[in-house]
């Protein structure tokens, strides 16, 4: 099993000794079989003298404990590590069983065999434990297995940390063996998924299926105005000229199609989620922004995605639409570094004085405006927990360009601080809304479908 | 419906429990086993011998059994300092034992070397559990090196046996001390030169 051809366990044969330890696992025994002999010859028992010899034997046991060997008689290391992963590419959230099996390559016992496993750190162990113990004969290979729940991204394990230890326990080697191994957890395709985001009206000139506030060819109805000589006869309202006299045209409602730059906020303020809650706001973000990307060019208007965060994580992906547009924006909310699960180690120009930190935060949104063509609109996903996030909303409006915020609510009432958090982003959102900027709240226990399903409806 | 049998009600609340001391233990439950098992071996072979009528033979199982029961609880504990404070009072014990009389060569060479695999087993378990942590699986390494320790000492047991038997009404106590001496002093002699 290799990884070229998908599966991600591999065998590896590299080993690096970390460390040698005396484990002090006889010490003091040698003085206590002196003083059972110094008791028994004192005492005149010939019984109690020799019963010094048990741990006499058991104390030169450990004296005579040799390290065990690294490499066998041609070089190769004595112990490698294979790591099968049950599904090489899960879902997130999907449990996922690591097998591993641990192999004595050499030609000589291996008495004592510890492996802790390279987990990598995010990925939380829910079944069973990555450390094993056991011995290993010549040839003999030892197995052991836990469940890890996969979340989204790339996760490469670290080297296994093998200890060999002797037959007396005395001493000990700790080495690292490496096994590479990378579990990839993309976001899940999503068929036909049908999670339309209404829209602003701005829109290209360019038919398409977006209902526009504006009279033309189409289907819909949408009003009636005078008749104008260009106007072409089909479209006359022949009933009201009947009944008036007068000729006026019918129009229909333009569909059209829009260019939307979705903007996922992964600035370290956005990482937040409720007490105890396993998703934090980003990863709802990332979430719900590959699902508007899939509605969006399923209806043919092209999308793009970008991370609003630090500037060393950055991530562009210009509006397009396609097959391998789609794969490409699955691909980059999936593993790129700007969606990390993890929060940046520190907020953006932080180390900055207010003001000149204030200014370089409104550079960072002029360059956003500044890379999108003219006809396209923003959709920004973030949770608007702190003034920036509606700050970026409102100036990019005032350069004239529909903002639309999807927020993904990580507040909750447990605790009086949450629920004053709660009340600060609720008035965040009505001062949007009072703004003119299209709001839709996404409430922690509400499904995307249902919050969407609400925003259509107030839009109408 | 049926209905749950009385005895079906105490097993589960064995279980319950079993699963309860499970969580206490710091190293893994077959060490604890094995330490249980050796410290309890000690006790009773001093036990069967000893005429408890006497103070010193009283006080001599006192001491096997209190630092038997300190090795089995600084094993489930983890301590690896009560370990050997219950190995010293157990080996005092079976010292006291030995002075006194009343229990056979053999059985206090056994008791002597039950007292030292119980430390053995409640070292290294702590040592395991310390890397590995009390849930892993190290069943086998356990049993195996308790197997490896325990061939160790038997072969000890033997050869100071035989060594007994060799002089015991066929030579004088001062040379056959004399002999363990050489030995021990090879023997410390050999310790120092590899562990230096």
């Amino acid at each position: 099993m290799t990884e070229s051809d998908g599966e991600t366990a591999a065998r590896a044969h590299p080993l690096a000794v970390v460390a040698d330890h005396h484990t002090g696992q006889w010490t003091g025994v040698g003085a206590i079989a002196l003083g059972l002999f110094g008791a028994g010859a004192v005492t005149g028992t010939p019984a109690l003298a020799l019963a010094a010899v048990v741990p006499l034997a058991l104390a030169g046991h450990g004296a005579l404990a040799a390290l065990p060997p690294t490499e066998g008689a041609d070089g190769d290391p004595v112990v490698t590590v294979e790591r099968d992963l049950q599904t090489p590419d899960p879902e997130p959230g999907d449990p996922t069983v690591v097998t591993v099996t641990v192999r004595n390559e050499g030609e000589h016992l291996l008495p004592d065999v510890r492996v802790q496993d390279g987990v990598p750190a995010d990925l939380p162990v829910v079944a069973g434990t990555p450390r094993h113990g056991d011995f290993l004969v010549a040839g003999g290979e030892t197995t052991f297995s836990y469940v890890v729940r996969a979340q989204r991204g790339e996760f490469r394990w670290g080297p296994a940390t093998v200890t060999l230890g002797d037959a007396s326990g005395s001493v000990e080697r700790e080495v690292t063996v490496d096994a590479p191994t990378t579990l990839e957890c993309p976001l899940p395709p999503l068929g036909n998924p049908r999670q339309h985001l209404p829209l602003r009206d701005l829109t290209t000139n360019y038919p398409g299926r977006v209902e526009t506030h504006t009279g033309g060819e189409g289907i819909e109805f949408f009003a009636t105005r005078e008749y104008r000589h260009s106007d072409p006869l089909s479209r006359v309202d022949w009933r009201r000229f009947a009944r008036t006299g007068e000729l006026a045209t019918t129009e229909f409602r333009q569909e059209r199609i829009a260019r939307v730059m979705l903007v996922v906020d992964t600035r370290r303020a956005a990482y937040v989620a409720p007490a105890g809650a396993t998703r934090h706001a980003v990863d709802r973000a990332v979430e719900a922004a590959h699902r508007i990307f899939v509605g969006l060019l399923d209806t043919s208007n092209p999308v793009g995605l970008t991370a609003f965060g630090p500037t060393d994580r950055e991530c562009w992906l210009a509006p397009g639409s396609g097959a391998a547009h789609r794969a490409r924006g699955r691909d980059l909310l999936s593993t790129h570094p700007a969606f990390d699960r993890e929060p940046p180690e520190r907020e953006q120009y932080a180390s900055f004085e207010p003001e000149r930190r204030a200014e370089l935060r409104r550079r960072q949104i002029d360059r956003l405006h500044e890379r999108l063509l003219p006809d396209t609109q923003v959709v920004l996903l973030s949770p608007c927990c702190d003034d920036y996030a509606p700050r970026i909303a409102r100036r990019l409006e005032t350069y004239g360009r529909p903002v639309t915020v999807l927020s993904p609510d990580p507040t909750s009432m447990d605790s009086s601080a949450s629920g004053l958090a709660g009340v600060e982003r609720t008035d965040r959102l009505a001062d949007l809304r009072a703004r003119g900027v299209r709001v839709v709240d996404w409430g922690p226990d509400e499904s995307l479908v249902s919050a969407l399903a609400a925003a259509r409806r107030r839009s109408r | 419906m049926s209905e749950r049998r009385p005895g079906h009600a105490v097993v589960g609340r064995a279980v319950r429990l079993a699963a309860n001391v499970r969580q206490l233990l710091a190293v893994p439950p077959a060490t604890v086993g094995i330490t249980l098992a050796l410290s309890a071996t000690t006790v009773l072979l001093l036990a069967g011998g000893l005429d408890t009528a006497s103070a010193t033979a009283a006080r001599a199982l006192f001491a096997t059994v209190g630092g038997s029961g300190l090795l089995v609880t600084a094993t489930a504990a983890g301590s690896r300092r009560v370990l050997t404070a219950g190995a010293l009072l157990a080996v005092l014990g079976v010292a006291l034992a030995g002075s006194v009389g009343g229990v056979p060569t053999l059985g206090l060479l056994l008791a002597t070397a039950t007292v030292f695999l119980a430390l053995d087993a409640g070292r290294y378990g702590v040592t395991v559990a310390a890397q590995l942590g009390p849930g892993a699986r190290s069943r086998r390494l356990l049993f195996a090196h308790t197997a490896v320790s325990t061939a160790v000492a038997g072969s000890g047991l033997l050869v100071g046996y035989l060594g007994f038997l060799t002089f015991d009404g066929h030579g004088s106590f001062t040379a056959f001390v004399s002999l363990l001496v050489g030995v021990l002093v090879l023997g410390v002699s050999l310790f120092w030169a590899v562990d230096g």
